[in-house]
């Protein structure tokens, strides 16, 4: 019996005890860390955890170098690249990739300091570019990695090394490049260079001429997807184009690039053209699809009036500003010029532009179909790093032009320079998913509309030129479009005899 | 000679030098050596400045060198072969460089010539003279880029200067000089003139300098009028530096481009189809832009052989030797 008062108070005593521990918890427990603040840590672990992800199986796969390496000392490494007033994620990328490496050699046992001489220019003379590279390797000095050359020129001089033993070394890593990029780097069997952004061609208007031309918003919305079925044409929009002119709205109503490039080539693929032949190799000229490219062009120019005949030769400058600051209807652009005017000052009142302005301003849509029901389209394909013959780390360097473009430093290119990201991964990284709103509407068309036409012939060059003098005597009305087919495809075939294939 | 000089250890030392040489080479022979000793820098400079290019470009010409300089591959005549039977270009580049040649090479030779006389002769104030003569030298002192730069802002058909002034005097204003033959051409002598005026003109203004007053006051004594004493005095005794500044700029233009292709960049397609492109610039395309490094070659040859065509010329047609000898300017 004497048991059960001492059995009682010993539960009620626990009982008072829990109640004094847990009211001494409370008291001395932190009232906790701030939810935003909590939610900022978690975020930046995952995205610290998501960069280890995204380069672990980097780390594993560089356990294989070991061996072939010195275990330390530095190696001196350095690039070359080039492109418009945005595209500097080139080089910089590279550089943060020398580092990051470096970081990786040292997690397998190598301590490797790797310094990274990233050299970037703003090129608009692509020749100069070829032939300051070219005297640079003639006397021995040409940098590890190069880009902005033309890879087939290059592999012909023996500029560049192919990448087939390292491609196939790291294949599995690779996989996160889509494979038409990689189809695009192929020349006589060999893969020539490391994928390093997408450039696609975008046919841009303005969304407020249009309003003033008394276009409906919806209207206007509706343009692109109209453009992409076929039911309005390039002469529906030069129709437009003139219209606003007599107007007084803007003062022409197309403008394109001042040399020659892949969106004047668009009109001819459009009609079914073809500038090479996969199963020859040889280079072609479509007199049928010449003569719809060169007739829209003298339309524009010559009988319409709304495409300055002096385009050839005007400067890059003029015509950015021309489009920006609304004198100009349609621009015959490439995606980065979205980047290039919010960075570049080309507005007279707003400088550079924000990206809500031109969300508001200007829209965005395929290259046109010739006739109605017809193909709309754009062109697509790589930007390339290629390693130079004389570098004495080809591993290295394809190692660095691979990391280069891992999903942070692609989605920092692709936000910067509006070139579309290269890899897959990229699209569901969070700050890309966040930012790349433009690129995701862009990447939506090309996928769907995009044609990736590389031309994989040493003398493409001296064509690209023939095209460019008879383009300006179409625009400047010298000759007529009939003309301009018979005398290109009698200049070329002097030139280039048993390389060009001609179809009527 | 000064004993500050005699005694100087660059001197010194030079004799000294020149007495331990002498010793080793026998007496008669020693003056028929050192010349030769004393020339060698000139003839080491010019062999590796002038006649190794030369012989590399020659080599050059008969290869098919493609992509890089040093993948070369013998392959006879073939790019002369070219040259002539399927080279769709070249009878337009003759006829551009021809124009181009004889169109600046007026103003070189002639219209400076007219410019020195002008300021030196009739504008008696030497600071307008000088502002005038360095106005002409303005170009020669810009580099090539900016120069073209210049220009491209001056023509613009929108923004240009050119086109305004044309059109505020009532003239016909084309708005394209860029592209657009014949006003291309037109362009292309103007650039290339301009800068070159200003070689004529100091050559020339130093002649006429140095032509002593006492002639021209004696002329005017005599009632010659200002045109008589430029026809009868100046123009016979600036005989050799016209001569001279003909000849030179004559090999000069024959082989010159560098402002062609600095106006008209963007590829060889704007040059061709704007019509100024010219045999050097051909050949610098084929080699540069092509990567035709042993076709460029052998249309580059053809310059070569020209130029020594135009010299032999000077040198016995025109008694080109004579101007060699002292007395430049003969009063």
């Amino acid at each position: 019996m004497s048991q059960k008062p001492s059995s009682t108070y010993l539960i009620v005593g626990l009982i008072i005890g829990l109640i004094i521990g847990a009211a001494i918890g409370w008291a001395v427990t932190p009232k906790g860390v701030p939810e935003e603040e909590y939610n900022a840590v978690v975020s930046e672990r995952d995205a610290l955890r998501s960069e280890l992800d995204a380069i672990r199986p980097e780390y594993e796969a560089l356990k294989a170098l070991v061996g072939t390496l010195p275990t330390d000392g530095v190696i001196t490494m350095s690039a070359w690249s080039a492109g418009s007033p945005v595209d500097y994620y080139r080089a910089e990328n590279l550089k943060r990739a020398a580092k990051l490496l470096e970081t990786l050699l040292r997690g397998v046992g190598l301590n490797i300091t790797i310094e990274m001489d990233s050299y970037y220019e703003h090129v608009s003379d692509w020749g100069a570019w070829k032939s300051k590279f070219a005297s640079a390797f003639e006397a021995g000095e040409a940098p590890d990695i190069i880009s902005g050359i033309d890879m087939v020129e290059a592999a012909e001089a023996g500029w560049i090394v192919s990448v087939d033993e390292y491609y196939a070394k790291y294949k599995d890593l690779l996989a996160d490049i889509p494979e038409y990029l990689w189809d695009a780097v192929k020349y006589k069997g060999k893969m020539w260079g490391v994928p390093q952004d997408v450039a696609s061609q975008v046919f841009y208007f303005r969304k407020d001429v249009l309003r003033q031309l008394g276009w409906s918003e919806e209207e206007i919305e509706a343009l692109p997807d109209k453009i992409a079925k076929g039911e309005v044409t390039w002469y529906d929009l030069a129709e437009v184009g003139k219209e606003a002119v007599a107007k007084g709205l803007v003062q022409w109503g197309f403008f394109h690039r001042p040399n020659w490039g892949t969106s004047l080539e668009i009109p001819y693929y459009l009609a079914g053209g073809d500038f090479y032949d996969v199963e020859t190799g040889k280079l072609v000229l479509d007199k049928s699809a010449l003569k719809d490219m060169f007739t829209l062009f003298y339309t524009l120019a010559q009988v319409d009036k709304v495409l300055p005949d002096t385009m050839i030769g005007t400067s890059w400058r003029e015509i950015h500003m021309g489009f920006v600051n609304g004198r100009v209807l349609f621009w015959l652009g490439g995606s980065w010029h979205w980047g290039e005017w919010q960075k570049v000052e080309y507005h007279e009142t707003l400088g550079a532009l924000p990206e809500s302005y031109l969300w508001e301003n200007v829209g965005f849509a395929l290259y046109p179909a010739l006739e109605k029901g017809g193909k709309a389209g754009v062109t697509t394909g790589p930007w390339k790093y290629y390693i130079c013959s004389q570098s004495k780390y080809p591993e290295l360097a394809f190692l660095i032009c691979y990391l280069a473009t891992i999903p942070p430093y692609d989605t920092d290119h692709a936000l910067t320079s509006s070139h579309l990201p290269v890899r897959y991964s990229t699209l569901n990284y969070p700050p890309f998913v966040e930012k790349g709103g433009f690129l995701y509407k862009v990447s939506t068309f090309v996928a769907k509309h995009g044609m990736s036409k590389p031309i994989l012939h040493p003398k493409w060059g001296i064509l690209k030129d023939m095209l460019l003098e008879h383009l300006v005597k179409v625009e400047k009305g010298t000759l007529t479009p009939d003309e301009a087919v018979e005398s290109l495809v009698n200049a070329a075939q002097a030139e280039l005899g048993e390389e060009l294939i001609v179809r009527e | 000679m000064k004993r500050y000089v005699r005694e100087s250890p660059i001197f010194l030392g030079l004799t000294g030098f020149l007495k331990r040489v002498k010793r080793y080479i026998p007496g008669g022979v020693s003056g028929k050596v050192l010349p030769f000793f004393f020339m060698s820098p000139f003839f080491i400079l010019i062999s590796v400045m002038w006649f190794a290019p030369v012989g590399i470009t020659t080599y050059m010409a008969f290869t098919k060198t493609q992509w890089t300089i040093t993948n070369m591959q013998f392959i006879g005549l073939d790019n002369f072969v070219r040259i002539f039977t399927r080279d769709i270009r070249v009878v337009d580049t003759i006829y551009i460089t021809v124009l181009y040649v004889s169109s600046v090479l007026a103003i070189n030779a002639f219209f400076s010539l007219v410019l020195a006389i002008f300021t030196t002769y009739f504008i008696k104030k030497e600071p307008i003279s000088m502002a005038i003569r360095l106005a002409w030298l303005i170009p020669r002192i810009t580099p090539a880029v900016i120069y073209a730069l210049l220009w491209r802002w001056f023509i613009d058909p929108n923004i240009g200067l050119l086109n305004t002034l044309l059109g505020s005097l009532g003239l016909p204003t084309p708005r394209d000089w860029l592209l657009t033959p014949p006003y291309s051409q037109i362009l292309m002598i103007a650039v290339n003139g301009y800068v070159g005026a200003s070689f004529g003109m100091i050559i020339y203004s130093a002649a006429i300098t140095s032509i002593p007053r006492d002639i021209f006051h004696a002329a005017i004594a005599d009632g010659a009028t200002d045109l008589q004493v430029c026809r009868h005095i100046i123009l016979p005794l600036l005989k050799w530096p016209i001569f001279f500044v003909t000849s030179w700029q004559c090999l000069s233009l024959i082989s010159s481009y560098e402002h062609i292709l600095a106006l008209w960049a963007g590829g060889a397609g704007v040059a061709r189809a704007a019509e100024v492109e010219v045999w050097a610039l051909y050949a610098y395309s084929k080699a540069f832009y092509a990567s035709e490094y042993g076709y460029g070659a052998a249309l580059s040859i053809f310059l070569v052989a020209i130029g020594l065509i135009f010299i032999f010329i000077f040198f016995r047609v025109f008694g080109f030797e004579r101007m060699m000898q002292p007395s430049k300017v003969e009063v």
